[in-house]
């Protein structure tokens, strides 16, 4: 096993804290960390900065092109600057997450991010209200989701049944991304996230205010949920480690 | 040329559903559009042919028809087209100058969800066309042309407009002399008169 599994580290502005050596950061939009990747260098201006409406998706496209030519196998690791999917959380269980204080990031083993390098470890299922679609819809708008669904089955990523389940169904994972996954996991995933969200792009997306305008990357997260739930169905769930996510705040509890 | 209803439906299986533009490299007949049409009438569909009849011809069944030569447009062309959702050549790839740089042209353009689709005629056809086409290429050369210009075939149907006659059987089993595996590849090679390609930009 490799000791170090590629691991990266998105990030859309400069924070606080460090993040352990091992991680590979990751700017978003026109954020250049000290170390790493930058999508701005890396991309065309426009493509960077279509992080506007895709979100975190642009920089995974662009690693998901790395991986490949680089012929990771294995496992590769993500998470955000302040979100983690670790073997062993730190911090205070609040609703579905834990919050924890950045300070406490200094308590975290390497090995509680990728655990023994051959197992997933991916952010627990959230039981919500209403369905899916109703929980989409109380936030932004049900409308883009139904439409990028309806995107996914006309690429051939998901089928009517798996969209009308999913889409009705009251659980996904939140954060897909932030997961230590088989590299085949991933590439295979982000490929079928990149066709629809292209296709989408141009049929179906419509620009919205503010925050709502990133509905594209909402909605990839609903169905990376999904492909990455139907993954873990088929590697066995049990043989997964699934654990609530890891918040960092300053006004977080530090232990 | 096979019998149109033999190839127009799988051909139209394969174009990405429900498109919003479809660009069809060179004039046909009209069938495939027509066909394509019937199940997605909301569909716009853009034809590029060079010579000023069929460009005509056309218009009967496209939405948009431009009168141009693929081979001799410039890159500003195939940029304005970056939006369509598939392209596809009946039969006309073939007839292309240099359909490397065509397809490469093409590629370069196209949205990572989207396709080309090309019906291809077979060199190895144990029937020669009356007028050859100015390309010829068995499966193999078709797969390390797309593979040249940046596309990935991520499928291909092989189209048998009917059995092979049995004086051409005769002829092939003669040449395998006795080796099965070997008469199995010949006929497999020499029966298609045609392959259905499905690329995509290899990116």
């Amino acid at each position: 096993m490799n000791p170090t599994p590629p691991f990266y580290c998105i990030a859309h502005a400069p924070f606080n804290w460090k993040m352990p050596d091992f991680m590979t950061m990751v700017g978003s939009g026109d954020y250049v960390p000290e170390t790493g990747l930058a999508m701005s260098q890396l991309l065309s201006p426009e493509e960077a900065l279509s992080n506007r409406y895709l979100g975190e998706y642009v920089a995974l496209f662009e690693i998901r092109r790395r991986l490949i030519a680089e012929q990771a196998e294995g496992f590769v690791g993500f998470c955000h600057y302040r979100r983690f999917a670790l073997t062993d959380p730190i911090g205070v269980l609040h609703q579905f997450n834990y919050h924890a204080h950045p300070d406490m990031l200094a308590k975290v083993r390497p090995e509680h991010f990728y655990g023994d390098g051959q197992t997933p470890i991916v952010p627990i299922s959230v039981t919500w209200a209403g369905s899916v679609l109703q929980q989409y819809e109380a936030c932004v708008t049900g409308r883009d989701l139904l439409m990028f669904f309806g995107d996914a089955i006309d690429c051939g990523v998901i089928t009517n049944l798996e969209a009308a389940n999913f889409l009705s169904g009251k659980a996904f994972i939140p954060a897909p991304t932030v997961a230590f996954i088989p590299v085949q996991w991933f590439v295979e995933i982000i490929h079928d996230l990149e066709l629809v969200a292209s296709r989408y792009y141009r049929h179906h997306y419509v620009y919205r205010e503010g925050y709502a305008d990133r509905s594209i990357a909402f909605c990839c997260e609903r169905l990376q949920a999904f492909l990455l739930a139907k993954r873990i169905a088929a590697w066995g769930q049990d043989k997964v480690i699934q654990r609530p996510l890891v918040l960092l705040g300053d006004t977080y509890p530090n232990l | 040329m096979s019998e149109p209803a033999a190839y127009i439906a799988p051909f139209r299986d394969l174009l990405p559903p429900n498109a919003r533009l479809l660009v069809q490299a060179g004039a046909g007949d009209g069938g495939l559009a027509r066909a394509y049409r019937k199940l997605y009438p909301a569909s716009g569909l853009m034809v590029v042919e060079a010579d000023p009849a069929l460009a005509a011809q056309a218009r009967e069944y496209a939405d948009r028809v431009y009168q141009a030569d693929l081979d001799s447009v410039s890159a500003a062309f195939y940029q304005q087209l970056a939006w369509a959702d598939g392209w596809y050549f009946d039969a006309t790839l073939e007839q292309c100058q240099q359909p490397g740089r065509v397809l490469q042209q093409v590629g370069q353009v196209m949205p990572v969800d989207t396709c080309i689709i090309a019906r291809i005629a077979n060199r190895s056809h144990w029937q020669a066309p009356e007028t050859p086409p100015q390309h010829q290429w068995d499966l193999a050369g078709m797969l390390t042309l797309f593979a040249g210009s940046g596309l990935r075939v991520i499928s291909g149907i092989l189209l048998n407009p009917g059995p092979l006659p049995a004086e051409v059987e005769a002829r092939l089993r003669e040449q395998a002399g006795g080796d099965d595996s070997m008469l199995a590849a010949l006929v497999e090679a020499t029966q298609p008169s045609h392959y259905l390609i499905k690329a995509v930009p290899e990116r």
